[in-house]
Order: C-alpha cells, then sequence, then structure tokens
C-alpha cells in the first residue's frame, strides 16, 4: 500500500510547480532539467538533497559592507532571505519556513536576533528529521521559552502558556483531544526551566532547574504519572489524534486542498512509526494533487526568494526588510504564535506590497533610451524580453496575450517621433512588472 | 524613527506580541495589560482589505463584497449625523506647560529650569492665573472662538504611571487591565452596522485600540493618498495604460482555481481602491490632499490624515468615529523645552486647519474632536530638561458645537498628591460617558462600566 | 518609509565617512535598551572600528554613553533615543574595557549598564 503517484507529463511546467511548493522556485534552466530527471528522481534530489552548496554572490547590505545578522536591525531577515535565494537545498530551507510559521515565534517578545538565529538553526537542523526530535528541541528552545512564558512557568506559579499552544497549535489542533485540565497538568508537567539574567548579555545559560519543577502526581490524557517536559511532549505525540492533525496540516503547506481518506490515512501511517517527517513529504511531493489539483499564492517571502532567483540578483539592499513587512512577512516576526495567515496573503494592502517588492526587484534591470541597450518597437519582442529577463517563467496564453495587447496599444500611437525612442523601454518596464505581479505569477 | 513609517513601533510589537501569546512577553512590568483589541477573534485578527478600507479589523466572516455593497448602503443612507475624531498625544503630554500658571512662585521653584516666561504665550480667558504654551496660539485662537473646551486635569483615581496601562484604561474606557475593547469599539458594537467597516477608522496603518469592536468590523487606513503603483522607469501614459492592466489582470478568468482568484480579486480591488482614492491624491505638481484651507506643510502625516479626512466626509463616507495619533513624541524625560514646543505647534495648528477645512466645506457642525493623553507630567522637572511621568493630564474638545468652557478646574500647584503629582479634577471616563450621551446619543450605562457614578459635565451648547 | 530611510541613510553614511576602499568591514554590535538593562550582542570587540547599533526596545527614552575606563578618556554618546528607535554609530576603539551606560537620571543606578572588552 502506497500513496498514489501522478503519472501524467512531468515538464517545464510541472517542475516548475514542484520547485515553487518545495522551495524557492527555479533558476533561468533549473525547471527544464529537472523535468529532465523525471517525477521520481526531481522528488528525490528535493528530499535528499546532499551537503548545502550557496550559489550566487554573497549578500551584502546597500554600502556593500556584509551582513550582521545578530548585530544589525534586519539583516537577521536579509540572511534568511539569502539562504533561500542561494541554497542548493531548497525543500530545507522551505521547511525551515514551514517550521517557522507551525511553532510561530516572534522577535517582538523574544528581543534577541542572537536568539532567534539560534531557533532558526534548530528548525533547519530538523527541517527534513523527525518531528519528535524538533518538538522535543523546540520545547526547550531559548527563543521558545521565552516566547511562550517557559520559564515562568514555576512549581509555585504555574504558567499555561506553552503548554496551551503545545496542543492547540503545534501537535492536536484547537479542542481537539483535550481538556482545560489537561492544558493544567501539562503546565504543571513543562515546569522547571530557567535563566540567568547576566548583566550586559540579557537572559543567558537557560536550563532546568530541578527546585522549580513540580515532581508531583499529573493527570494527563487519562493517564497518570510524575511527568516532566519530555513526557509532556511524548503524551501529545502519542495521542491517537496527533497523526491526523500532523499530516494534515504538512499536506497543507504544499497543496491548498485537504488528502483525500485513503491518502491521509496512509500518509498517517508512514509518519506513525517514527514520527519521521521526510518519507510524508516525499509522499506529498509525488502525489498527483500537487501537480493537478488548483494553485497557491506564493507566501511573501517565497515570491521575493524566487523573482530574485530568477534575475539571478543576489541579497543586495536592506529595503527588503520594510519591504517584506509591507508585503506582509516579516520573518522572525509573525504575528502572532498562530503563524501567518497562510489563506490570506493577499489583499489591496499586500498587493500594493508585493507591487513595491517587484518594482524593487526589477529596479536594477529598468530600461531607458538614454543609457543600456536599445529597445525594439516591438511587443512581441518586448513581451519575450521580459519573460526572458526573470527566468522565462511559464504564463497561460492569456495572460501572454493580455501584456502583448497593453504592449501593442502603448506602442500603437509611438510609430514615429520622439515616442518612437521613449515609449519602448517604458512599455518593455511596465510589462515586466505587470508579468511579475500577474495572477499566474503571484501563485504557483 | 518617524512613527509614520514603521509597522514596528515598540507598542505594535506588545500588541502584537503580547496580545497572541498570552503572557509571552518577559514582564516590563508586572500585571500589564493585555492590549483592547488583540483577542477580539482569538488569533483572527481579521487584516483582510478591500473596497475603501486598507484593513478591516473584526470578527465578520462577511465576503469582501458584502464590506463593499454596506458601505454603499450606509453612504446611500446619509452620512453619519455627528461624527467623533479622537487625537491621542502619545506618552504623555505635560498638561503644565500646554497651560502654565504663569505668576504662580511654586511653578518657578518646581520648574527652575523649564518654566516658560511670564509674558510668553496667550492669557487663558477662563483663568487669570493661566497662560497658553507660545506653541499654542492655535488653540488660542479656537478658545477665543468658542470652539475648544478645556479639562485642565483629565485623570482618574489611583493613577498608574505606566503608559501602557494608563493608555490602555483610556483606550478601554475603565481602569482594568482586564478589558479587550475599546470604549468606542463597544459603541460601535451597539451603534454599527455589521458591513459597514468605515464606521470606525483607523488613520494609521493599523487598528486603534479605543476602536476594538467585540465583533462589528471597522478599518484602518493609513491615508488616502498614499495609495499609488509606482514603478520605475515607467510614467505618463504608458503609466495610466499600466494602472488599467492590472485591472485586465484582475479580470482574467480564473476557471473556479481559488489560487488565480485570491491574486485576481488582489488585482482588481486594487485597482478598485485606487480609483476611489483619486480625489484624495495630490494633482500631478501640487502636494497634499486638494483642501480648501492650507494645512501645516509637514513630513509627519497627521495634517495630510485630517485633510483626507475632511475630503472623505465631505465625499459623504459613511464615517462614525476616527481614532488617529497626533505628531510628535510626548514623553518628554529630557529635552522638553524643544520638542514639546515643536510638537505642539503641529498638533495646534493641524487641529486648527481641520476646523478651518470642516467651516469651509459646510461640515463644522458634524464634527467633534476629543484630544487626550495617556496622563500629565510630574509638576517637578527632573535633572535633564525634562520631566517624568505624572498623573492628572489635559482633555481638549474641539468643534463648532461645544460650549468652549472649563470642564473642571485647574487643579493648582498647592496640593499635589503624594507623588508630586496634579490631582485630577475630572475623570476620562464622566467625558466619555458625556461624549456618549451627549454626542452620539449612545446608552453610556451599557458602555462605560460605573457610568452611573460619574457626574457628566454639559458639552455641547444648548 | 521617508524617515526610515533617512534614517538608514544617516546610519550609512556615518560608516561611509572612513570606509577605505578595500578595507575589511567593520565589526558591528548591537546594544538593546530595555527597563532596565543593556544588553549587547557581543561582549568582546577587537580594537579598530566598530559599527555599533543602539536599539531602544524600552518603553521609555533612553540615551548611551560608550567610554573607555582609562585617565582622560572621551566619552562617546548618542543622543536620547525614543522607544523603538535605533541609531548607528561608528567609533574607534582602543584596546582596554568600556563602561556602557545610560545617563538619564537614575537610569545607570536602576540596571543600564554593561562592560564591553576590547582586545
Ligand atoms: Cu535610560
Amino acid at each position: 500500500m502506497a500513496t498514489p503517484a501522478y503519472t501524467g507529463p512531468f515538464g517545464k511546467a510541472q517542475a516548475e510547480r514542484l520547485l515553487w511548493r518545495a522551495g524557492f522556485g527555479p533558476r533561468p534552466g533549473e525547471a527544464a532539467r529537472l523535468a529532465k530527471l523525471g517525477l521520481d528522481e526531481a522528488v528525490r534530489s528535493l528530499v535528499r538533497p546532499g551537503p548545502e552548496k550557496l550559489v550566487g554572490p554573497e549578500p551584502k547590505e546597500d554600502r556593500g559592507r556584509p551582513l550582521a545578522p545578530v548585530d544589525a536591525y534586519g539583516h537577521d531577515h536579509l540572511w534568511w532571505l539569502d539562504r533561500m535565494v542561494r541554497t542548493s537545498r531548497p525543500l530545507v530551507e522551505r521547511m525551515t519556513l514551514v517550521w517557522h510559521d507551525w511553532f510561530a515565534t516572534s522577535n517582538a517578545g523574544v528581543g534577541s536576533q542572537r536568539l532567534m538565529l539560534q531557533q532558526n538553526a534548530l528548525l533547519r537542523r530538523h527541517a527534513l528529521g523527525s518531528f519528535r526530535e524538533l518538538l522535543l528541541a523546540l520545547t526547550v528552545d531559548p527563543a521558545m521559552l521565552l516566547w511562550l512564558s517557559g520559564t515562568e512557568n514555576t512549581r509555585r506559579s504555574p504558567n499555561e502558556n506553552y503548554a496551551r499552544e503545545l496542543m492547540e497549535l503545534f501537535t492536536l489542533g484547537e479542542g481537539n483531544g483535550y481538556t482545560e485540565r489537561d492544558v493544567r497538568e501539562q503546565a504543571r508537567a513543562l515546569t522547571g526551566w530557567r535563566y540567568t539574567w547576566r548583566r550586559g548579555a540579557g537572559a543567558v545559560d537557560f536550563r532546568f532547574d530541578r527546585e522549580r519543577h513540580d515532581p508531583g502526581m499529573k493527570v494527563i490524557f487519562g493517564r497518570r504519572g510524575t511527568f516532566d517536559w519530555r513526557d509532556a511532549c511524548n503524551l501529545c505525540l502519542q495521542h491517537p489524534r496527533h497523526p491526523r492533525f500532523l499530516v494534515e496540516k504538512l499536506w497543507g503547506a504544499f497543496v491548498p486542498v485537504p488528502p483525500d481518506e485513503a491518502t491521509r490515512a496512509e500518509l498517517e501511517r508512514l509518519y506513525r512509526t517514527d514520527y519521521r517527517v521526510r518519507p510524508v513529504l516525499e509522499a506529498i511531493l509525488r502525489h498527483p494533487a500537487l501537480y493537478t489539483g488548483p494553485r497557491m499564492v506564493k507566501p511573501p517571502a517565497v515570491y521575493l526568494a524566487g523573482l530574485l532567483r530568477g534575475l539571478g540578483r543576489g541579497v543586495d539592499t536592506a529595503s527588503w526588510v520594510w519591504l517584506g513587512g509591507m508585503a506582509g512577512q516579516r520573518l522572525f516576526y509573525p504575528p502572532d504564535v498562530a503563524g501567518w495567515d497562510d489563506g490570506r496573503w493577499l489583499d489591496t494592502a499586500t498587493f500594493r506590497g508585493r507591487w513595491a517588492v517587484a518594482n524593487y526587484a526589477l529596479s536594477p534591470y529598468s530600461l531607458s533610451d538614454r543609457r543600456g541597450p536599445t529597445v525594439p518597437n516591438d511587443p512581441e519582442a518586448i513581451v519575450a524580453g521580459a519573460l526572458r529577463v526573470v527566468g522565462e517563467p511559464t504564463i497561460r496564453p492569456e495572460t501572454r496575450e493580455l501584456l502583448l495587447r497593453f504592449a501593442r496599444s502603448s506602442l500603437a500611437g509611438a510609430r514615429t517621433g520622439w515616442k518612437a525612442k521613449a515609449y519602448p523601454p517604458l512599455v518593455a518596464n511596465a510589462v515586466r512588472q505587470l508579468l511579475v505581479t500577474s495572477p499566474d505569477y503571484q501563485t504557483c | 524613527m518617524a512613527r509614520c513609517c514603521s509597522d514596528y513601533t515598540r507598542s505594535a510589537l506588545l500588541r502584537r506580541g503580547v496580545a497572541e501569546a498570552g503572557l509571552g512577553l518577559p514582564g516590563v512590568e508586572p500585571g500589564m495589560p493585555l492590549p483592547a483589541g488583540s483577542g477580539l477573534t482569538r488569533r483572527r485578527l481579521l487584516a483582510r482589505s478591500l473596497g475603501l478600507a486598507l484593513a478591516v479589523y473584526g470578527g465578520s466572516s462577511l465576503r469582501p463584497e458584502a464590506f463593499e455593497a454596506g458601505i454603499e448602503a450606509a453612504a446611500a443612507a446619509g452620512a453619519p449625523e455627528r461624527v467623533l475624531v479622537s487625537v491621542f498625544l502619545d506618552g504623555g503630554a505635560d498638561a503644565l506647560s500646554m497651560l502654565f500658571p504663569a505668576e504662580d512662585p511654586l511653578y518657578r521653584s518646581l520648574r527652575p529650569r523649564l518654566a516658560l516666561p511670564a509674558d510668553q504665550g496667550t492669557p487663558f480667558a477662563e483663568d487669570g492665573r493661566l497662560r497658553w504654551h507660545p506653541s499654542l496660539g492655535a488653540l488660542a485662537t479656537l478658545h477665543g472662538e468658542g470652539k475648544l473646551s478645556v479639562a485642565p486635569g483629565m485623570g482618574y483615581t489611583t493613577p498608574n504611571q505606566s503608559h501602557f496601562t494608563s493608555r490602555h484604561f483610556y483606550e478601554v474606557g475603565a481602569t482594568s487591565v482586564r478589558t479587550r475593547t475599546g470604549w468606542l469599539g463597544r459603541y460601535l458594537d451597539r451603534a454599527g452596522t455589521p458591513d459597514n467597516p468605515l464606521q470606525g477608522l483607523s488613520l494609521d496603518s493599523r487598528l486603534q485600540p479605543a476602536l476594538a469592536t467585540a465583533k462589528l468590523p471597522t478599518a484602518a487606513i493609513d491615508g488616502p493618498d498614499r495609495y499609488d503603483f509606482w514603478t520605475r522607469g515607467v510614467w505618463g501614459e504608458v503609466a495610466e495604460r499600466m494602472l488599467a492592466a492590472i485591472r485586465d489582470l484582475g479580470t482574467l478568468p480564473h476557471r473556479g482555481d481559488p489560487g488565480l482568484e485570491a491574486a485576481a480579486d488582489a488585482a482588481l480591488q486594487s485597482h478598485r481602491l485606487h480609483g476611489q482614492l483619486a480625489p484624495f491624491r495630490p494633482k500631478e505638481g501640487s502636494t497634499g490632499i486638494p483642501s480648501p484651507v492650507p494645512y501645516p506643510a509637514s513630513e509627519d502625516a497627521f495634517p495630510r490624515r485630517l485633510a483626507g479626512l475632511a475630503a472623505m466626509l465631505a465625499a459623504g463616507l459613511p464615517v462614525r468615529v476616527v481614532a488617529l495619533r497626533a505628531p510628535g513624541m510626548y514623553d518628554t524625560h529630557d529635552s522638553q523645552p524643544a520638542e514639546l514646543a515643536e510638537a505642539l505647534r503641529l498638533t495646534a495648528e493641524s487641529l486648527l486647519a481641520f476646523q478651518r477645512d470642516l467651516e469651509a466645506r459646510g461640515l463644522a457642525d458634524r464634527v467633534l474632536v476629543h484630544v487626550w493623553s495617556e496622563f500629565g507630567r510630574r509638576a517637578r522637572e527632573n535633572g535633564s530638561d525634562g520631566t517624568d511621568h505624572g498623573a492628572a493630564g489635559i482633555g481638549l474638545l474641539l468643534g463648532s458645537r461645544v460650549t468652549g468652557r472649563l470642564i473642571g478646574e485647574f487643579p493648582g500647584l498647592q496640593r499635589l498628591d503624594e507623588h508630586g503629582n496634579l490631582r485630577a479634577t475630572s475623570d476620562f471616563r464622566a467625558l466619555y460617558c458625556a461624549i456618549l450621551e451627549q454626542w452620539l446619543g449612545a446608552d453610556a450605562e451599557a458602555i462605560v462600566p460605573g457610568a452611573r457614578g460619574f457626574q457628566r459635565p454639559q458639552l455641547l451648547r444648548a | 518609509m521617508r524617515a526610515l530611510a533617512l534614517l538608514l541613510a544617516l546610519a550609512a553614511a556615518g560608516a561611509l565617512l572612513g570606509a577605505a576602499q578595500g578595507a575589511p568591514a567593520p565589526q558591528r554590535m548591537q546594544v538593546t535598551e530595555d527597563e532596565w538593562s543593556l544588553a549587547l550582542s557581543r561582549q568582546r570587540l577587537r580594537p579598530g572600528i566598530a559599527l555599533i547599533e543602539v536599539f531602544n526596545l524600552g518603553q521609555d527614552a533612553h540615551d548611551l554613553v560608550l567610554q573607555r575606563r582609562a585617565p582622560g578618556a572621551r566619552a562617546v554618546r548618542v543622543p536620547r533615543l525614543d522607544y523603538f528607535q535605533r541609531r548607528t554609530i561608528r567609533v574607534r576603539l582602543a584596546a582596554g574595557t568600556y563602561a556602557l551606560w545610560c545617563s538619564l537620571p537614575r537610569h545607570r543606578e536602576r540596571g543600564m549598564s554593561a562592560t564591553l572588552r576590547v582586545r
């Protein structure tokens, strides 16, 4: 018994979708190369990518200085964006983003880029590994302990913050198989973590302190024991409702419609044996629903990273920090512990944010009648040129037709006179902007 | 950094961070309240944008089209009779500088470096002891015309000196740290409609907590003139055509594909919004929103937000209550003289321009402006040309219909409280009750906890 | 947005002044301020040029003074920052121990101080 695999043609368009869903889109030519491998090998190359190589120019800020991820505001965001752009292991990076959204921790509550980046490294380390190991590590991760009051949870005054989210958001789902009493008892099990406040350095030396832990008897999900934080995690993982929650949520990160019954049951079986994520991912990425189902809106960070990959441009400006916020995804600052609302990336404010992102991304390539190559006064050539500059994305014929119509009508009155030379670059710039803000390019 | 641009002001961060994480921050102070508006629909602070509003807040499951229909229906039914505008002086404005007891020797001894010269500013007509801060000439003008009522000792019993806590009390209209809805939000929940987010308008990039409702939608709009689609290397008629092409992208067939549909809808709605906001955008070659009167020129968004608001009201948009922040930072722990003078001048001159704008447009009878701050400042100056957090502060009511008379008296420096702060001579909750009953025609007892116990001031001319 | 860009430009311009062609990138450090603490993103720097970003995460305004513990050492001052403001300064550090503190009244006593080692 296995989950079904996609058996239709696996061409450039399918490879493109796979690269956008499981990574950050193709570099120029990458989709065609992946398509040649065929579905099985293509998926294998993503889930077993080998050691990481960073490809492309080193990241820098506007004045050409290297990034200082722990020492300068916004450089955390730039640093990660660069990994997304240059990585040779897109699925690892994409899963790191999925886990960041899943265990959404915000530096708004942590107040330390260093601790946030430490957590980020942890997410990356476990990106395709064992959810059990990930959950255990994250439960006592310093940034998480600060964010969800783990270090304020003591035997004398239990704090239910982490206990509640552990079940509601991380492992079971809201109200799914636990009671308020379970929340209170879980909080007791999770007691005991603390840090030392060192002048000039802040919170350091996060550790378990037996004195703060409540060693008493607890009853969780109907089971009795003197549970501690490891038990708290394991009890959630062993909860009969956990596998379904996990596979559905994970599936939802790659496919916008729920899995059918049989697929879901099989994914649960794959997962349940030892909490490994890789086989589940492999099954999802081979599944027909990924290739034949509806399109998904690209998350803003994915959209930008992919645009830069397509352009062949590295991270070279700090503007991506505020533009990320404007488009609705400032990395390391999810809106709250439930993460970003992935069903609602696009509205009139974030559409304008993406427009600005696209404008900044395309800016260095902007054409002019005073410098650079001459742009032909030819709508076909202008549209083809726009597709080429962003790495030849596949678009629908009607979208291409719309861009052509726009170019034609804009150039109609510019056959002669000063407009004949001045207009083609304007039209080319506009076509590029429209192309990457089109529904085709916003989605994958 | 000016507040205009950053989503990440400290309070915004706290509002997002603490808000949903329960008590997620290491306590800046014990018992710090959860901000109003953070838990409306747990974790689903709906930031959906559409139609005229950039972001809509509130626990509604309506589709965007329903809001647009609602706005149109509300506008067609006639603009609301009366509009309330709430202006927040962020940081705790120094009441003792805004109206200063020029001749009081105690004032000179408490403020040896900061006391304003006794011959500066305009005398305050209602109390011979006081003069207006030299930067508040615009308020003196309004007061002279009977269009400004002053509460020189606004506050509450057992004052709290934390910015966040005291501000929270003012926002929710109660001295309770647990309340999660704003006092104006609760008003809207009773008086509003489920499909008109413009009824509660935050002129800011995000929800102002006083407007946090429990169920009905409200909207946030940073400024109606800033919604553009600028593109490098595209201008003139090509730029015009490009804008039209955004609409065309939005009307491409999506054949039931929800991803394509969402992207197309966003393009279409953005194009429509851009068109709807056209009247508020500066014309080619001019700056600022087209207004019948000049507003102060400033980098700060405040004057253009007020100008935009006047234009929106003139356009008949169904706006009921509005909240925004005044320019400047009033938390003047040091360098108070220069910073306060600049902030007060821009605030007062913008408010005067707004009043003149409304008068020119024939709207002045319909608008009441309420200016508040979370507290006043310590009577005694500190050692660094500043003042620390105090208790009673100043409140202002501005508009063509106000009585123009004092609300409570100047508390004076003779009887400071045990911390050396001014004592309150009027309660902000009493003022809220009066605004609700006398201006908005609402039942204050259903909105302000303990309303029965507050003595209402008379706000409006008979 | 404009103000943010201005701030970034100022920070960048400050750093550009002495940035010789091909010189190694200056070391950097972030100081976050809160009531009542200073936290340094690194406890130790090398002698030479450093870019120090001061970031006020507190409720109140704070400033920052940086001074080497040596007779006659000059103090470097970062003017007052309101909450969530930040500013980057460029300083030349000599070997030794530097004290950092907020100089607003009583802030240092309440805990807004730290030590930086340069060697
Ligand atoms: Cu300080």
